[in-house]
């Protein structure tokens, strides 16, 4: 179908070509004929009193329109696919195009401007650019209304093409202007075939376009279901596994805890050696309670924390953000290899994590800067982007737990949305 | 990216051996026709130019200069706007007075202006100022005046004698000149018939010269026909005309001795007062020229062969070099005086010694014309005015007038429609 097209569209093209030049050969013949003919008859000073303004050189009317549609057709085809995909490249090809064809024009005497119609054909042909082809085509509008020789010679004086014609008197000059009427009207015909096949053509692309358009959405909807009900599982997964973690430990040490108190109140007043021996076992099952809960909590903890240092982990999450979006993040790390506790790194982490996901979601920023150093016995993190910030600051989801994390652990944290977003917490170690 | 190279190397070589093979010696047309441009005849008509190219280009050898020679004067109009057509008109060219205004509509010619500013050694003061204003079309110089020719009044003294009036003197007014006509005019073998008259061929455009009238306004576009001074130029006309009852002089009254006056061109004059032409015409009595009369003082119209240079021409300063020892060469325009029958528009020409002693050759006899009579005649001179229907609209006006006079109309009436008529025209 598209193929069909492109093919109907450049048979218009070729045949607008053909008899563009059949009219520039036509014209350029009845200047250099009508010259002879004036000069063999001696109509010459007859004729210098007809005209306005002088005439060209006939052979340079001729001959340079010739060789000027030779450069414009050797433009119009030679544009490969590498100068259409180079928008400005392109631009310029148009625009010589354009020149040339215009200066024909004005070999021509300015009778006839349908060559514009065949650049404008070409343009639309190759311009695909939105930016670039509004302009060149209003242009294009513009010197086909300057190019009618009624308007340019209001300006510039020109000679009349039709002094000549009618220097052959009515009979032979009614046929030239029937010939005249006739290839300029199938020129203007070819356009309008090619315009509309162009429009069709355009008009079924936008359809098809729309369609698959239709689609996407359907698919990305689909999608979107998918992930709700994937989080959904993994919410519930993960909710089965601290009620078995839950189980497994605490459940297990408080139930033999529960078991070894009971048989202590049972005991101790019968044999409170027995009891005390007892209480030492409760004490390693409490202790080892401990023990277990601090593992499943260590299970729970962000993964590249896990395996990584603090400042490692830090760059594995900014190297992923980048990677993900247009985001430039700089880290300056300071504090070498200060030993944090498990829970101030986890905190740490998440409030970067927390505050490049705002900065991306509500700030739109391109760009964030991140700074953790120390100073008297506090380590400080400074989160600063560039984006659109807020006038006072929402204390949402994300906020407040940042705030109450930190609270946790004796720290502080202040947010400033006048100049982009800041975020500076306050860590004491 | 070769094939590329390739092309630009190619261009660039195409450039280069242009540049190397360029012509080293630059051919100058110019555009001449033969014979005299006063319809007398003239054996020398190349000569002048001869002479000026073998100066030019001894002192330009790189410049060659070259013209078609056989050109009438007839064929000349149709031959340069043929070559103006084609593409091929010569750089310096003769303009004839018919073509001046159409070829300056159509800017064929190149505007002179900026050189005559630029050049140190011009001076247009040293042009007759009428003669210099030949050339000028909407107050640009296309053209400089190569050759004048001014109007005289030819004078039949053996007639004048006959009625014992002494010859006009230089300064005769239009009075005067009535008076005479009306003294001569008579039946002189008493058959009833006039058969002696006052003037031949004086028409109305004379008469409105001779009452400095201008007949149009400087662009072109509007005419006053229908004005005091216009109707006093036809009036007299009529006057003059109704002296004669009715009968029309003919050439042929004016040969055989009937007539008093005839407006005559100087070329004429030149050609036929010495020997041997004198001999072919007018032969049968004594014959001068005076100036021709006006109001307070002699006013005349002044033809000129004026010569421009092409507007397309690739060689502007080159052309206007030789156009000047054309037209401003005081050599030059001296020999006008030797080989042609115009006289020369520049005032130093004029003026000097050297022409007068070439006048002087001729042996023209007992008369009134000399340097200073020229001189006066060229500084008094009325000039044309130019537009491009000039020429159009004068026969048009011509020919009404004409009947206006045979059929004795009333001036105003007819005036006033044919002012209408013609700013009509003028306005299309």
């Amino acid at each position: 179908m598209q193929y069909s097209y492109q093919r109907l569209l450049s048979f218009l093209r070729n045949a607008m070509t053909i008899l563009n030049m059949l009219i520039v050969v036509f014209y350029g013949s009845v200047i250099l004929l009508t010259t002879q003919y004036i000069v063999s008859t001696r109509l010459a000073r007859d004729f210098l009193d007809r005209i306005t303004h002088l005439p060209h050189q006939p052979i340079v009317a001729f001959f340079g329109s010739l060789m000027l549609y030779g450069i414009f057709i050797f433009i119009m085809y030679s544009r490969s696919e590498k100068v259409i995909a180079h928008k400005r490249l392109n631009f310029i090809y148009s625009f010589i195009e354009m020149i040339v064809s215009f200066t024909l024009i004005y070999f021509l005497y300015m009778e006839y401007n349908g060559i514009l119609l065949l650049v404008f054909c070409d343009c639309i042909f190759h311009l695909r650019d939105g930016r670039y082809s509004k302009w060149f085509i209003w242009v294009l509008v513009v010197a086909y209304l300057i190019s009618s020789y009624d308007v340019f010679s209001a300006i510039f004086p020109l000679t009349s093409i039709n002094e000549y014609f009618q220097i052959y008197g009515s009979q032979i000059n009614g046929i030239f202007m029937m010939s005249k009427s006739c290839l300029e009207t199938l020129n203007m015909i070819l356009f309008i075939a090619f315009m509309i096949v162009y429009l069709v053509d355009e008009i079924q692309k936008n359809q098809h376009i729309s369609q698959e358009l239709d689609m996407v959405h359907q698919v990305n909807k689909e999608l979107e279901n998918y992930a709700a009900i994937t989080e959904k599982i993994g919410e519930n997964n993960e909710r089965k596994r601290l009620a078995r973690e839950i189980h497994d430990t605490l459940g297990h040490a408080l139930t033999g805890i529960a078991a070894g108190v009971d048989a202590c109140i049972a005991m101790i007043d019968q044999n409170p050696k027995a009891t005390k021996a007892q209480l030492q076992v409760i004490s390693k099952v409490v202790r080892q309670g401990i023990k277990d809960v601090r593992n499943s909590l260590n299970k729970l903890r962000p993964g590249a924390l896990e395996e990584h240092s603090l400042k490692e982990a830090i760059e594995r999450m900014i190297g992923e953000f980048s990677s993900v979006s247009d985001l430039t993040i700089a880290l300056d790390y300071e504090p070498g290899d200060v030993d944090l506790e498990k829970t101030k790194e986890d905190i740490l982490f998440r409030i970067i994590q927390e505050s490049i996901t705002n900065a991306l979601r509500h700030g739109h920023a391109t760009e964030v800067h991140i700074q953790v150093y120390q100073e008297n016995h506090f380590l400080y993190l400074k989160i600063q982007d560039n984006g659109i910030g807020c006038d006072d600051v929402h204390y949402g989801f994300g906020l407040t737990q940042m705030r109450e994390r930190l609270a946790v652990i004796n720290g502080q944290v202040e947010f400033d949305g006048s100049h982009g977003f800041l975020t500076v917490a306050k860590i004491p170690i | 990216m070769s094939r590329k190279k390739i092309v630009c190397i190619l261009v660039v070589l195409g450039c280069l051996l242009c540049v190397v093979w360029r012509p080293q010696r630059i051919t100058l047309k110019i555009g001449i026709f033969a014979g005299s441009n006063w319809d007398v005849p003239n054996g020398d008509c190349y000569k002048i130019i001869d002479q000026a190219i073998e100066r030019y280009e001894e002192e330009n050898p790189d410049i060659h200069i070259e013209y078609e020679s056989g050109i009438l004067k007839d064929d000349y109009s149709e031959w340069l706007s043929a070559q103006y057509l084609k593409g091929e008109e010569p750089d310096i060219f003769m303009v004839l007075s018919e073509d001046f205004n159409t070829l300056s509509a159509l800017g064929a010619l190149k505007n002179l202006d900026d050189f005559m500013q630029k050049d140190s050694q011009f001076h247009s003061d040293d042009y007759y100022e009428n003669a210099l204003l030949a050339g000028q079309y909407q107050h640009h110089q296309y053209a400089l005046p190569y050759e004048s020719n001014p109007t005289l009044m030819f004078v039949n003294q053996t007639l004048l004698q006959k009625e014992n009036i002494d010859l006009p003197s230089n300064d005769w007014t239009l009075d005067d000149f009535y008076n005479i006509c009306q003294q001569v005019t008579k039946d002189t073998n008493n058959d009833g018939q006039i058969d002696q008259y006052g003037c031949y061929n004086y028409d109305w455009l004379d008469s409105v010269y001779s009452h400095e009238v201008s007949l149009f306004d400087e662009t072109g576009q509007t005419c006053y026909l229908n004005q005091k001074p216009v109707k006093n130029a036809i009036a007299f006309i009529q006057r003059l005309n109704q002296l004669n009852k009715g009968y029309t002089v003919t050439s042929q009254d004016f040969d055989t001795g009937k007539v008093a006056f005839s407006p005559m061109p100087f070329a004429q004059y030149r050609t036929y007062k010495p020997y041997p032409y004198r001999v072919q015409k007018y032969s049968q009595f004594e014959w001068d020229c005076v100036p021709m009369p006006g109001m307070t003082e002699s006013r005349s119209e002044v033809s000129s062969l004026l010569m421009g240079i092409s507007a397309r021409t690739s060689y502007g300063q080159r052309a206007w070099d030789f156009l000047k020892l054309l037209t401003y060469d005081q050599e030059t325009q001296e020999s006008l005086f030797r080989y042609s029958e115009g006289i020369s528009s520049l005032k130093t020409v004029i003026q000097s010694t050297e022409a007068l002693s070439l006048l002087n050759e001729e042996s023209l006899g007992d008369t009134q014309v000399d340097l200073s009579l020229l001189n006066d005649v060229m500084e008094n001179a009325m000039n044309q005015n130019q537009f491009r229907k000039y020429n159009a609209t004068l026969t048009m006006m011509d020919t009404q007038i004409q009947q206006m006079i045979q059929n004795n109309e009333d001036l105003d009436l007819s005036l006033m429609s044919l002012q209408n008529e013609v700013n009509e025209y003028l306005r299309e």
